[in-house]
């Protein structure tokens, strides 16, 4: 599972999702992308179902780009503890995505298996998602991609 | 190489017309700038802009007629919203045609990869490249033959495409266009997606027993 190698501070604050993502936002490596349409952390945990879905749907072809990474810490108190005595031990990992954010790219490989591979993911992922694709693609249709 | 038929009607905006709320009115904020020529705010109808865009994207010149005179352009940058994709502001660029300019053109491959019959994957790598020449000499898409890739690991850089004449390639030489990758083992996948749960495993710390955890604070 995705999480960082070192973090300069172990507890995070929560923080608040407001607005639309700003970065991310454009197909960049594939061909074939799904785009967050909520916000929400989305874990590692999550992300590497949707991962392995995706390879797994792909079989022996194609590529996949991961385009976000969980490095926001969560922490959690263990379960029947009083409250006080400082915050917890840290849990698991989240990405922090806002809406329009690009999750998983893919490429080398015809639509129709994309938009399977991407809609299985999909089904990985606690918020809605959109199939998008590059807008070139459409308009050369060029045999040889 | 220009599709100058193509026209876009596009009127100038004053300070006082905001962008939110012409886009509202189904019109696009746009501007217009270039050598020798001090930027000039522009609106133009969305769904005109959007068969514009269709039409010649963002390597192609077209016919800008703004107020009653023609300009020769090129769409140099959408803004789109990150949510709904809708264009928000659009650069057009005004062309002189003995003045050279640099541009993004696409990439299109072309032929049969003989390697993707054993089994490689085409790594479409670089999408565009961005090429100078004057305005006429401009291509409309750079096409990249992939009959040469015969076996994994074969690659076409920016160096190895034969350019048209008058047109230079600022994209460094050595950037991959398109690569052919081996195609990965399926029994690799499986044997790894069955080692990775036991894998984390010992990397996650649960109690025991609740009264265990308690016990420890």
């Amino acid at each position: 599972m995705l999480m960082p190698k070192r973090l300069k501070y172990r507890r995070q604050h929560r923080g608040r999702m407001k607005g639309k993502a700003t970065r991310g936002t454009e197909l960049y490596y594939g061909d074939y992308a799904i785009k967050a349409l909520e916000a929400a952390w989305i874990t590692s945990r999550q992300i590497e179902a949707a991962r392995r879905v995706i390879v797994r749907t792909l079989r022996r072809a194609g590529k996949v780009w991961i385009r976000i990474f969980p490095d926001k810490p969560v922490t959690m108190k263990p379960a029947e503890t009083r409250m006080g005595g400082g915050k917890g031990a840290v849990d698991h990992y989240v990405a922090v995505v806002k809406p329009g954010r690009i999750l998983f790219e893919v490429g080398g490989i015809d639509r129709e298996t994309a938009r399977e591979a991407l809609l299985q993911a999909s089904h990985k992922l606690p918020i809605a998602t959109e199939f998008i694709e590059r807008e070139e693609v459409e308009l050369s249709g060029g045999e040889g991609a | 190489m220009s599709d100058q038929n193509v026209t876009l009607t596009a009127f100038t905006r004053t300070a006082d017309q905001k962008p939110r709320a012409l886009r509202r009115m189904g019109q696009i904020p746009a501007v217009l700038y270039g050598p020798r020529f001090s930027p000039l705010k522009l609106r133009c109808n969305a769904f005109d802009l959007q068969r514009v865009l269709q039409a010649v994207g963002t390597a192609h010149l077209f016919t800008l007629e703004i107020d009653g005179t023609q300009e020769t352009a090129l769409i140099r940058e959408v803004q789109r919203h990150p949510v709904t994709g809708a264009i928000l502001h659009v650069d057009f660029f005004r062309v002189l045609q003995d003045q050279p300019l640099t541009s993004a053109v696409p990439i299109a491959l072309v032929g049969h990869a003989p390697a993707t019959e054993k089994g490689g994957i085409l790594s479409h790598l670089l999408s565009e490249v961005e090429v100078e020449c004057l305005p006429r000499d401009l291509p409309e898409e750079i096409a990249v033959d992939v009959s040469s890739l015969k076996d994994y690991g074969d690659v076409i850089r920016v160096g190895d495409v034969p350019l048209p004449p008058g047109v230079t390639v600022l994209t460094p030489p050595e950037a991959e266009i398109v690569r052919v990758l081996a195609p990965r083992i399926h029994e690799e996948e499986a044997a790894e997606e069955e080692a990775q749960p036991s894998a984390e495993a010992p990397a996650r710390k649960e109690p025991a027993h609740p009264s265990e955890e308690r016990s420890e604070r």
